[in-house]
């Protein structure tokens, strides 16, 4: 290696350039989970499919089908929002495409969910691609009124859609096809068919996160014009992420769409993305639960707390409030630095040295 | 050799030409230095240089390709990286996961690698077993090494630096000009922006000089600084 | 820890079966679900059904109940406030359906509601009566078939262009004769989602058919400052505005175009004749209001005041159109009577059939109530006009359903 001595700046320095190992496990592709990410995966996910075993009743089910449903399309939104750093205001509209692409290829052609399924989330990745075009151009503030103004937009336009979008009165779909013999109707099974997708929409995020991919990401949302400095086609990472992000949100849609039965362009206008967004930062964007977390607030807090939907929302309000004052990583990132402070003081005393 | 020319730019903004037909060649095996007082273009060259700006007029060919106008993601795999003056690094991130974002992404991919991981190039720049701790966090010092780190990682044959000293104390430029010294031997060509005289001088072998756009001088440092157009321009600037 | 869990879940599962399933009405007990707006922006019409529900569980549980072969049955209402949410709407369905046991659901008040809830009800075979005509538009000869999925479904507001057709011909008659000039250029003004694009179709084409050249101006649904909408309005030069959305945003819109005078003549749809006099509304123009069957408020007619009175006197609240709580209030009795025709609680098939074959003499209608074939009940709407500058001075007429949908109308 080189001599790095600072002291004697007269001393010529030649840099011996050897030739690279093999690449260090850092770079390596995506980083494994440490044992404690392994641990609390397990525990959340044998929590999820016990909770039908605690005989949580059909109305408790239902809202967790919700909840599921909600969380997979919030983790496009914490990938493109947490991660690379643009907010959307229009992510229920990408549902909306997912979903709609489902009821239309069902009324159209017949297709059922499982056909459906690759179309459904293509075709919200695509919607969202074009729909992140104008991120290029412009600051993230003005990009959200665009993304807003986009969902107002696929409203009208499938309100007047006639007969191929079902217009207002919208549109029906069949149930879900069975496989291997288990039906979809039954609303168990519904449940754990959301909670499958629900797993693989974590471990994909888990993934990226912790790739090379991920710190591209990152790259871009903390300080984007050195990102293009160290070589980085950062236009080509956004519309990726957003495409990413859409498919999360198409898979969402789709689930919405045969969980429902019936859409109608209300379920995917200005309110329900602003709730999406609410649940995200209340949730938290960046730890990996957070979208988790956030959908159970938004979707069981009025339940459990008997709050009429004015009072939900001063609670939101109030709730945003603290969350962008005191707790910036939303309720999952408050639990996650509890959590690193108690292991840190516990390894301080094990190894005489902090780790963060 | 490669090397950087710059024929004829000129960059109008509005009303204010802020390039006006500007031709420099740089070499790629030396420290070349760009002074001038404030709004001379200095930073404006940099930027019209990588692609921030589209330039008025003029040619920038880098290692004889004519990259006029390329975006700077382009430029910097063919090898020209710049750090940035302010917000040079990735602040909500770790210092490792800075570094390794250009060994990542920076260019020439089939060439040998001067550093093997991030951790020797971290060890190289002085932000030895600094890994963890998260950029933002860094004393200013430590944010400016960390930004040369940046640019390192994504391998460049020559590194435009824009003022890499300022709001350095002694010690801290001293281990600055100790830095930049090596990067010759090591096959990058640098080309700085800086109003450290002391460190300018003790680094650079060549100045140019800008005065409102104009290259009003070019030569090594001892010429340059006797030149008569050079001192009315700097008289009663601090060195 | 995971084997532990689900040890656990094992045993509770057993626990659940043993002690959990439908529950039987052996304990004389027959569970009706409501499944209704308390709160949120459909909380004035979910209010009425929760209302009309109380009132007609009391009143057969007062009469002695419901004799279904040798048992007495009384009701008991499980009221589910769905917060103006599909997804509560779905959870609370769920509940009644499978955690419950109802045997039949009365609500919701919106259409995409009442579809999605219907998508339960008809597999569980539980009886589920909508006050939604947008229900027509999924209402046909396949879908109410033994298995078809709305087979246990009835829609209990007139088919909409009934509806529209009445109203339509009411207004007209009714504001003719006090206008200067015989009224021609109509303009409706709806809100725009589902249940304001059905509707407005509808009774623009009733429009139409009586003679008027149409104008059609749709509105966000939560529009309340409809000014700058109701200025271009009156550059159109209308004869009438009809204000065609629930209640709530037509009492905000009226007194809007009041006072910027947008039309010579109003009606007002989703707007009681009481709520009008309640409020002290006044306007220098005639101003119609339509209600089925009947209207509350408006002149003295002994059998519906004497209905109102009990219904407000259980404490139901004076909302913009309590008269849609007949739409609901009726059916009670009608599956009371189907039931006890059945002879049988388990047996929702026979009360379908009975239904359909019953005619019944409602509390207020002046014809019997009856099903048609598509499980959609008909009946007369009543509409009113208040004299200019009174709150009370109501003159109402009942207009029966016409014959046929007008041209360009496909029915349902």
């Amino acid at each position: 290696m080189t001599n790095h001595n600072m002291q004697s700046p007269t001393q010529p320095v030649t840099a011996r350039v050897s030739l690279p190992e093999a690449k260090p496990r850092y770079m390596r592709g995506i980083k494994e989970p440490t044992r404690e990410e392994w641990c609390l995966g397990i525990l959340i996910l044998a929590g999820l499919i016990a909770f039908p075993f605690f005989d949580p009743g059909y109305r408790f089910l239902s809202l967790a089908v919700s909840t599921i449903f909600t969380a997979i399309a919030l983790y496009g939104l914490s990938l493109q929002f947490g991660q690379a750093g643009i907010m959307s205001v229009g992510h229920a509209g990408i549902m909306g495409v997912g979903g709609y692409t489902a009821a239309i290829l069902a009324n159209q052609l017949g297709l059922g969910f499982w056909e459906s399924l690759p179309l459904a989330m293509l075709l919200s990745a695509l919607a969202a691609a074009v729909v992140g075009l104008p991120s290029l151009r412009v600051g993230g503030q003005h990009y959200i009124i665009i993304t807003f103004c986009f969902c107002a937009l696929l409203v009208i336009a499938l309100t007047n859609g006639g007969t191929f979008t079902g217009a207002a009165t919208g549109l029906d779909v069949g149930p879900i096809p069975g496989v291997f013999g288990i039906r979809f109707a039954k609303l168990d099974n519904m449940y754990f068919l959301c909670l499958a997708a629900l797993t693989i929409s974590i471990a994909v995020t888990f993934a990226i996160v912790h790739s090379p991919y991920g710190r591209t990401l990152w790259s871009i949302r903390e300080n984007e014009p050195l990102a293009r400095a160290v070589g980085i086609n950062t236009n080509l990472h956004k519309i990726g992420v957003f495409a990413i992000s859409g498919a999360f949100a198409g898979l969402g849609g789709i689930l919405q769409t045969y969980y429902l039965r019936h859409i109608s362009p209300e379920l995917y206008g200005a309110f329900p993305s602003l709730y999406l967004a609410l649940m995200i930062m209340l949730g938290g964007a960046r730890p990996l639960y957070g979208p988790l977390i956030g959908s159970i607030i938004v979707n069981f807090l009025p339940e459990l707390g008997g709050l009429d939907p004015i009072d939900s929302r001063i609670a939101y309000g109030v709730g945003l409030l603290l969350v962008i004052l005191l707790l910036p990583g939303g309720v999952s990132g408050g639990l996650l630095s509890l959590y690193r402070r108690g292991t840190k003081t516990r390894h301080r005393l094990e190894k005489g040295r902090g780790l963060s | 050799m490669t090397q950087l020319e710059i024929r004829g730019l000129a960059k109008r903004f509005g009303g204010v030409q802020a390039l006006n037909g500007i031709d420099i060649a740089i070499d790629g095996d030396g420290i070349t230095g760009v002074i001038g007082p404030n709004g001379s273009g200095k930073t404006t060259l940099f930027n019209t240089i990588m692609g921030v700006h589209k330039p008025t007029a003029g040619q920038v060919i880098w290692d004889g390709r004519d990259i006029t106008g390329w975006p700077a993601y382009r430029i910097a795999a063919t090898g020209l990286v710049r750090t940035y003056q302010q917000a040079m690094s990735f602040p909500g991130i770790s210092v490792l996961d800075n570094v390794s974002i250009g060994f990542e992404h920076g260019c020439d991919r089939a060439a040998p690698r001067r550093w093997t991981s991030p951790e020797s190039l971290l060890g190289f720049v002085g932000l030895d077993g600094r890994g963890d701790e998260i950029a933002g966090s860094l004393s200013f010092g430590n944010l400016r090494r960390l930004g040369i780190a940046v640019a390192l990682a994504a391998q460049p044959r020559m590194l435009l630096l824009d003022e890499p000293g300022a709001g350095l104390n002694d010690h801290e430029a001293l281990a600055l000009r100790d830095l930049i010294l090596q990067f010759p031997g090591m096959g990058m060509g640098v080309c700085l922006i800086d109003h450290d005289m002391a460190l300018m001088g003790a680094v650079c072998s060549r100045f140019i000089v800008l005065n409102f756009g104009t290259k009003i001088a070019d030569g090594t440092p001892a010429d340059v600084l006797q030149d008569r157009k050079v001192l009315e321009v700097y008289l009663g600037e601090d060195a | 820890m995971k084997l532990a869990h689900m040890g656990v879940g094992l045993a509770m599962m057993g626990l659940a079966a043993l002690t959990a399933g439908k529950a039987k009405a052996e304990d004389q007990e027959l569970k009706i679900g409501v499944v209704a707006a308390e709160s949120g922006s459909f909380v004035s019409a979910g209010n009425t059904i929760a209302a009309a529900a109380k009132l007609a569980a009391a009143k057969i549980n007062d009469d002695g109940g419901i004799k279904v072969g040798d048992k007495t049955y009384k009701i008991k209402l499980y009221i589910r406030d769905n917060r103006t949410d599909v997804n509560v709407t779905i959870a609370a369905a769920q509940e009644l359906v499978n955690d419950i046991g109802v045997s039949a659901i009365w609500g919701t008040e919106t259409h995409d509601f009442s579809i999605a809830m219907a998508k339960i009800t008809g597999p569980a075979k539980v009886l589920q009566f909508s006050g939604n005509s947008s229900l027509g538009s999924a209402l046909n000869t396949t879908s109410v078939a033994p298995d078809g999925w709305l087979h246990y479904a009835f829609q209990t507001e007139p088919q909409e262009w009934q509806r529209s057709g009445s109203t339509a011909r009411g207004v007209l008659a009714l504001l003719t004769p006090l206008m200067k000039t015989k009224p021609v250029h109509s303009v409706v003004l709806v809100g725009n989602d589902a249940t304001g694009q059905y509707l407005s179709s509808h009774y623009v084409k009733a429009l139409e058919g009586d003679g008027q050249q149409v104008d059609l101006v749709k509105y966000p649904p939560d529009t309340t400052d409809f000014l700058p909408i109701l200025t271009r309005i009156k550059g159109m030069h209308p004869d009438i505005v009809h204000f065609w959305y629930n209640g709530d945003s037509t009492l905000t819109a009226f007194p809007q175009a009041e006072q910027i005078h947008v039309a010579p003549a109003y009606f007002l749809f989703g707007v009681d004749p009481g709520i009008y006099e309640q409020r002290h509304l006044t306007a220098s123009v005639p101003v119609t209001m339509s209600c089925v069957p009947e209207c509350w408020g408006g002149p003295k007619r002994p059998d519906v005041d004497q209905y109102f009175a009990k219904y407000f006197g259980s404490g139901a609240s004076k909302g913009p159109q309590s008269s849609v709580s007949l739409l609901y209030y009726d059916y009670f009795f009608m599956y009371a009577k189907a039931l006890a025709e059945a002879g049988k609680v388990d047996d929702p098939d026979a009360v379908v059939n009975n239904l359909l074959k019953m005619s019944y003499q409602g509390v207020v209608s002046p014809v019997p109530l009856t099903f048609n074939s598509n499980h959609q009940v008909t009946f007369a709407t009543e509409v009113c006009v208040v004299k200019p500058n009174t709150s009370d001075d109501f003159t109402c007429t009942t207009e029966q359903p016409p014959a046929a949908p007008p041209a360009g109308d496909p029915g349902g």
